[in-house]
């Protein structure tokens, strides 16, 4: 993405206005046009960030906030004894890993589908925007409805195919996976459309040379394709894992982390350790780590890119 | 049907049956009957929020019924028994000014990032997408305690700028990108300052990045959650939250969940369809975050 940045050099036409005010401002604009997004990102990011770093080396508990100590990174290694923390780590892997394999295999499927000329496609793609960007906890009243045991939508369709009812976010095996598929339906448009764009930048010329040479169908997408596509499938992949390693706003909606807290990620964790039970220290050192974790992804994401579009 | 291909323009020739268009056309509509079958899904659900919203809630106890009893009394059930109301003017009120200040900022930093090539300030905007909420909430919360800025409207606008800033920034960035620098140096070697320059003649050009950007800023704004769960309050609270309150009550109104997820849902999506071809672009730079 930086490479956008890429531009023409400042400043061949010189303003003509020396020594005014205006002329004062021309000179330093690159300055004064930053300034206020640079003032505002530094108070709502730069310091934040310092400030949990701190408070993630103290002691703070929220209601006994006088017996605030430094007390080194003692909190790094307590928050491995909270078994919650290690599944929590574990739900957030498995919840992540699972919705963006699911997310990439039928984005994929259904952007070769849609990547053909037809009358009206737009519509088609308008109505593949709505679930992306619709608000989050709405989704999630609709889903439990759809997921009520007795009356939901989903085991009223499985039992008239005979299948038995699942107990979809009642049960800790089942609420991951109920989320999952939240997650699925919510995010394959985003991942259909991201490669989408992939595939309508692609070359056509090799699609021909392999007409010519009699090869069509599941090979010219095995080894045309598939690996063209790479480095698109590579940039959406880790993109969505981010999303769905931070996701918070369905998970809180739908199952609040239960039941027993079989579906609690590290969002949540950190959400509840925070702000429902006052461990203000044990939670920034939480966060640090959980923002660790995405850096680490992200910085796959750049190392892909900077040598994406070799090939 | 050979009727139908005599009658094409330069269709004098006879085709045996079917012909090429008849088959062609059979083709198309084949072609959009899996189209619909792909996106149905996606559309099932909202079409479910809405059809249910207008339909009592007994219903709900009947899932193989798709009778049609229309009745508004959800609606007005949830307008005046909830908050919702209030949250959504909350909401607006938030979402506008943090798009209004998000923007003001934005525009004239991607401006300047282009014009003067200024790549460590677009990245370090970048990184500051990666900062999960939460991460930011627990210091948030911290200094807005000490501020007196939990539970305020200027608290909350000033953490939805984490969101807007960006996104402003980064799509007005593709759009000042896309105009020739003539335009620019016609204007200075006609005495033109460079602040007029940008005012008189970038903004106008950029118009409609602009709309795209506030029209984005705004949806992502208005559907945040959890920034206002946890630095608003019963007097600030934002629709999400309002909406929250209905997934977490145990037993609630079915009819009534699916008047309030319709009511935060369906004007968005206007909104949005509006500036639906910005709309990968701006996804993208969600993405980041």
């Amino acid at each position: 993405m930086t490479e956008r940045v890429a531009s023409y050099p400042a400043g061949r036409v010189e303003s003509r206005r020396r020594g005014s005010l205006s002329g004062w401002v021309d000179r330093h604009i690159a300055f004064l046009f930053s300034l206020p997004t640079g003032v505002l990102l530094l108070g709502l990011v730069a310091f934040p960030v310092a400030l949990v770093l701190w408070t993630s080396l103290t002691d703070w508990y929220l209601y006994t906030p006088e017996l605030r100590r430094f007390v080194g990174l003692v909190n790094y290694v307590t928050l491995w004894a909270d078994p919650r923390w290690p599944s929590a780590v574990w739900h957030t892997l498995y919840f992540a890993g699972a919705s963006v394999t699911l997310q990439l295999i039928l984005g994929l499927g259904i952007a070769l589908l849609f990547n053909r000329q037809l009358a009206g496609r737009t519509i088609y793609g308008s109505v593949l925007l709505l679930p992306t960007i619709a608000m989050p906890t709405a989704i999630s009243l609709v889903w439990k409805v759809f997921f009520d045991n007795t009356y939901g939508l989903l085991n009223h369709a499985l039992g008239s195919l005979g299948l038995g009812p699942v107990e979809w976010v009642s049960s800790p095996e089942w609420a991951i996976p109920s989320l999952v598929l939240v997650s699925v339906w919510q995010h394959t448009p985003f991942m259909t459309l991201l490669l989408l764009a992939g595939l309508q930048s692609l070359p056509t010329d090799p699609y021909e040379a392999a007409r010519i040479d009699g090869a069509s169908g599941w090979r010219a997408f095995r080894h045309i394709t598939l690996p063209l596509l790479r480095a698109h499938i590579a940039v959406a992949l880790i993109l969505r894992s981010i999303f769905a390693v931070k996701e918070f706003d369905i998970i809180l909606a739908i199952t609040g982390g239960g039941p027993e807290f079989a579906s609690e990620t590290m969002n949540l964790n950190i959400y509840l350790n925070a702000f429902d039970y006052g461990y203000t220290a044990q939670a920034a050192a939480r966060g640090v780590v959980f923002f660790a974790l995405i850096l680490a992804i992200q910085l796959v994401l750049v190392r892909l890119r900077s040598r994406q579009w070799s090939y | 049907m050979v009727l139908l291909s005599q009658a094409t323009p330069g269709g004098l020739r006879m085709r045996c049956f079917p012909s090429r268009g008849t088959v062609r056309a059979l083709g198309r509509l084949f072609t959009h009957l899996v189209f619909l079958a792909v996106v149905g899904p996606f559309f099932f659900l909202f079409f479910y929020m809405v059809w249910n919203s207008v339909r009592p809630d007994f219903l709900f106890f009947e899932p193989g019924v798709w009778r049609f009893e229309p009745t508004l009394a959800n609606y007005r059930a949830v307008f005046s028994q909830t908050e919702i109301l209030a949250n959504v003017k909350n909401g607006v009120v938030v979402s506008g000014f943090a798009t209004l200040i998000g923007l003001a900022s934005g525009i004239l930093t991607a401006y300047a990032i282009v014009r003067y090539g200024l790549r460590r300030l677009a990245l370090a905007i970048l990184v500051t997408r990666m900062i999960p909420y939460i991460t930011a909430l627990i210091p948030f919360w911290m200094m807005y305690r000490w501020l007196g800025l939990l539970n305020t409207y200027s608290g909350l606008v000033l953490a939805h700028l984490v969101i807007t800033i960006p996104f402003a920034v980064w799509i007005l960035m593709g759009f000042f990108e896309d105009i020739p620098r003539e335009l620019e140096e016609a204007a200075l070697i006609d005495g033109a300052s460079r602040v007029q320059t940008f005012w008189r003649v970038l903004v106008p050009l950029v118009r409609p990045g602009i709309i795209a950007a506030s029209i984005l800023c705004f949806v992502f704004s208005w559907s945040n959650f959890q920034l206002a769960l946890v630095l608003g309050g019963i007097d600030v609270n934002t629709a999400p939250v309002a909406v929250y309150k209905f997934a977490a009550a145990e037993g609630g109104s079915r009819g009534q969940m699916m008047a309030a997820a319709t009511l935060v849902t369906i004007p968005v999506f206007a909104m949005v369809l509006l500036v639906q071809k910005h709309m990968a672009a701006g996804l993208t730079v969600g993405g980041v975050k």
